[in-house]
């Protein structure tokens, strides 16, 4: 099968529009159209590692709800795994895991060993199949002491890792995660990501991953699709999304009183508030010249410099 | 070959309808169990809601004789079927009712990317045994009335019981279906439906008779409830019909039950779609 490489997810000219009702007085309600998604692009190839990014509400969550067969399109073509989602539903489910990181969809009250059950079950897993996968999925997500255990009582990274097995029980091609490591501790998001990776390189899963979180897209992702305002910003490689956006980095100084805008070369202040000053200057600055400048002018209490998260990368992907 | 590109990985086919409703109301049974105190207690509680109603019904026969044209043992035959036919179909279809929750917290979601049907998950949603309890009662007073009362039994006659109680079943069923596709579309009007479900258990409950003759008319030809039980227990307790219609009448449920399957599934069919088109 190595001739013709069909993506496995294809959009050309994806768009979805709701229809919002408002109401705007006693009886009269006013229909406004909201185009969550329009004319989005994307070509996904079979084992790929796609970052699928954007700020909230820029229709990450419409498309792969789309890309899923939860919603229908509104205009324009989608193929997922073959299947045209909406149409083949039940059968594009047991080609697809979906994870969503904020809601579980294993069972609150049973133990953990139960929701796999039902999904060996519901997705007809050969029982041999099922018992190779079922063992491979405990020994790499750790997960032999919490089988047992109902999953009210795990920890949002056990509950993760537990949900990411569900997901993967039926070996589906395609796997969406939605912030699979929101809310975890350091160890946990290191322990998710690896596996992510291998499950990528070793099982040619194809990975598309939502998130906010940059780290997870840096150590897992080379292609990054940015979609904002609907439609697909940027598609390509994480480096030459960096190095186009080229993303300040933020000084935050606290002085001992406020005084007006700091001029010093190579940064902009962006916000003040009372003593405190952001100053913006380029990634590859060297930050602590930049601090020393200000200290010989100004007396400074306190320094903080944070990196551009994706939002700041995404707005700068527009005015940059 | 180059048609289907993407190998499909094994050809066991997905369960069925039945087998879902199983798969899914035996996890929510197990999890109903887990709190074993608290499910005891509800279970009394309802037991003894539906004694006390039944209690009633034997107060007010204490002033009169007859309602509706209907001894104690017929008025508690006509109630037993139409609590017991109510709580069967709550017992296996009520899980529709939590559908307005699941799209405000929008979980409905990941019941759609299932490989199996829709509708037979969300009847098994939140199944619990403690739906038992109240087809006590319900029961209680079917056997009950049926003994007392004055019955000249033929075989048709005694196959109408268990046809009444079928059919009872199948129509609340049918509600249960529209009152799930309601709640995809006006999540935030879910108790609209109350009246419709609660109001046809308490509608079937006591003779027509009694609700005067226009709503008689409504209930026989416009929402034809009467069929569910009233026409045909009119039969099995061998009572001409006040409204004087034919005797076919008391056969028609079927008929009414297959209609309102029609426009249920129909009505379900459109709200899915609603949910398609608009995600809530």
């Amino acid at each position: 099968m190595t001739s013709v490489s069909r993506p496995i997810i294809e959009a050309e000219h994806l768009s979805k529009t709701y229809t919002l009702r408002k109401k705007t007085g006693r009886l009269k309600r006013e229909r406004t159209t909201v185009e969550a998604v329009r004319d989005l692009n994307l070509a996904v190839a079979e084992g790929e590692l796609l970052g699928y990014i954007g700020p909230n509400g820029a229709g990450k969550s419409t498309s792969i709800k789309m890309f899923t067969g939860i919603l229908s399109p509104s205009a324009g073509r989608l193929r997922v795994a073959g299947l045209e989602p909406i149409r083949d539903r039940k059968q594009l489910a047991r080609r697809i895991g979906v994870v969503f990181g904020q809601r579980t969809t294993l069972w609150w009250d049973l133990p953990l060993r139960d929701s796999f059950a039902l999904l060996h079950r519901m997705y007809a897993v050969p029982d041999a199949r099922f018992a190779a996968n079922l063992k491979r999925l405990v020994a790499l997500l750790e997960l032999e002491p919490l089988l047992d255990t109902p999953v009210r009582q795990l920890s949002l990274g056990q509950r993760m890792r537990g949900d990411l097995a569900a997901a993967l029980l039926h070996d589906p091609a395609v796997l969406y995660l939605d912030e699979p490591t929101i809310g975890l501790d350091v160890t946990s998001k290191a322990v998710v990501r690896e596996f992510l990776a291998e499950l990528n390189r070793e099982q040619g899963t194809t990975i598309v991953l939502t998130t906010h979180d940059l780290d997870d897209i840096e150590r897992l992702c080379r292609r990054v699709v940015v979609v904002d305002h609907g439609t697909v910003a940027y598609d390509g490689e994480l480096d030459t999304l960096r190095a186009r956006v080229a993303a300040d980095r933020t000084l935050v100084v606290d002085l001992a009183e406020p005084v007006p805008a700091i001029a010093v070369p190579g940064a902009a202040v962006t916000r003040i508030d009372g003593p405190r000053q952001w100053l913006a200057f380029p990634a590859e600055a060297n930050a602590a010249a930049l601090v020393a400048d200000i200290a010989e002018r100004y007396e400074l209490l306190d320094v903080s410099i944070r990196d551009a998260d994706i939002e700041e990368v995404i707005r700068n992907l527009y005015t940059g | 070959m180059a048609e289907q590109p993407f190998e499909r990985r094994f050809e066991q086919r997905t369960p069925g309808a039945v087998a879902t409703y199983l798969y899914t109301a035996r996890m929510w049974g197990r999890s109903a169990m887990q709190y074993r105190a608290s499910l005891v207690l509800v279970m009394v509680n309802s037991l003894f809601m539906g004694s006390l109603e039944l209690f009633g019904i034997l107060v007010v026969f204490g002033n009169v004789s007859s309602i509706g044209g209907f001894s104690l043992p017929e008025a508690l035959y006509l109630y037993g079927t139409a609590q017991a036919a109510f709580f069967t179909s709550d017992l296996l279809f009520t899980g529709t009712e939590y559908l307005a929750v699941r799209i405000r917290m929008g979980t409905f979601d990941s019941l759609l990317i299932r490989p199996v049907g829709v509708l037979p998950q969300v009847f098994a949603d939140q199944f619990t045994p403690r739906r038992l309890t109240p087809m006590i009662p319900a029961f209680a007073a079917l056997v009950v009335g049926l003994a007392k009362a004055p019955v000249h039994w033929t075989l048709l006659r005694a196959a109408m019981v268990p046809y009444t109680l079928l059919v009872g079943v199948v129509v609340f069923g049918a509600v249960w279906v529209l009152v799930g596709a309601f709640q995809i579309v006006a999540a935030d009007a879910s108790e609209v439906m109350n009246s419709v479900t609660y109001g046809g258990q308490f509608m079937t409950s006591y003779p027509l008779a009694l609700y005067g003759r226009n709503l008689m008319l409504f209930l026989t030809f416009g929402l034809p409830m009467a069929y569910v039980n009233w026409q045909p227990t009119l039969y099995v307790l061998n009572h001409a019909d006040p409204l004087g219609t034919p005797s076919f009448f008391r056969f028609a449920g079927p008929l009414f039950a297959a209609a309102l399957w029609g426009v249920a599934l129909l009505a379900w069919r459109a709200a899915l779609r609603h949910h398609r088109s608009t995600g809530s």
